[in-house]
């Protein structure tokens, strides 16, 4: 993890204490409290349910496994989520981190003149909305992305979580999460915008 | 006055701006259609992507409840 985002304690010393001792009411409650946090966000990273579930059991078991070192930086949500979406990646073989580059940067990059400007606009609004109100398509746009770019976006976009939350949860830095978010966006409405101008 | 390149640059920022940046992008957007539509597509993005999220991630409370059970059945067997 990343350590100056990671230097407060934000769990009770007495919580803490119970959560490294294995107490097992306390395990219960936290089982209890976040499982279907767990599950749902399996369900939005795109697995199947089946699969969803499994991650949701492989991330308890990891957690149960490393709960008497857990040092109560994070919240225990955040931790879990963590572990989720390592688990995830590795269910998917996906890297993690950053790649350097992505062919979409590369994309955005043609669509401006020299000077910076758009070359051709983007399509109208009103088009835009009505072709990306389709649940199908979505989908398909969704899908496209890596798990890395999909998780940042969700979480960003869709749970509205903070920053330096979603940085500890992908293990990121900062400009690292940036350049996902930049790319998530791009590639949808790239996505998007081309679905709509093969349908017209 | 700032590019397009600019604007996107800015409108891609997720944190927040500063005074000077929001009236640069401001006096953009006011006379730059084409950034205006961008803009728009990312809200539109936002929006459906958080429609569709909500429906895929729906479970229902018995599968959730199943589920507890079995990662508990496995602590109290440690």
């Amino acid at each position: 993890m990343i350590g100056y985002l990671m230097n407060e304690q934000v769990i009770s010393p007495t919580l803490l204490e119970k959560i490294q001792l294995k107490d097992k009411s306390t395990l219960e409650t936290i089982v209890r409290k976040f499982t279907k946090d767990l599950l749902r966000a399996s369900l939005s990273m795109g697995f199947k349910n089946d699969e969803a579930q499994d991650l949701v059991q492989n991330t308890w078991t990891v957690f149960l496994d490393k709960c008497n070192n857990f040092q109560g930086k994070s919240q225990i949500k955040t931790y879990l989520f963590g572990i989720l979406y390592n688990k995830a990646s590795e269910l998917r073989r996906e890297i993690k981190k950053l790649e350097r580059t992505d062919p979409i940067d590369e994309i955005v990059n043609t669509r401006f003149d020299q000077t910076g400007e758009f070359i051709n606009s983007p399509i109208n609004p009103d088009r835009f909305y009505q072709i990306s109100e389709s649940l199908t398509h979505i989908h398909q746009c969704l899908d496209a992305l890596p798990l890395n770019q999909r998780t940042a976006f969700c979480l960003k976009e869709v749970d509205g979580l903070e920053t330096k939350e979603i940085c500890n949860i992908l293990n990121v830095s900062d400009t690292h999460l940036n350049v996902m978010l930049f790319r998530a966006r791009n590639k949808l409405r790239e996505c998007l915008e081309s679905k709509a101008k093969g349908i017209k | 006055m700032i590019s397009c390149k600019e604007a996107v640059e800015i409108l891609n920022r997720n944190e927040e701006l500063s005074a000077f940046e929001k009236t640069k992008l401001e006096l953009h957007l006011k006379i730059c259609q084409c950034c205006e539509s961008y803009l728009k597509h990312l809200e539109s993005i936002k929006k459906n992507v958080s429609n569709l999220i909500s429906k895929i991630s729906t479970v229902d409370e018995s599968q959730v409840r199943e589920l507890e059970d079995k990662v508990l059945k496995k602590i109290n067997n440690n």
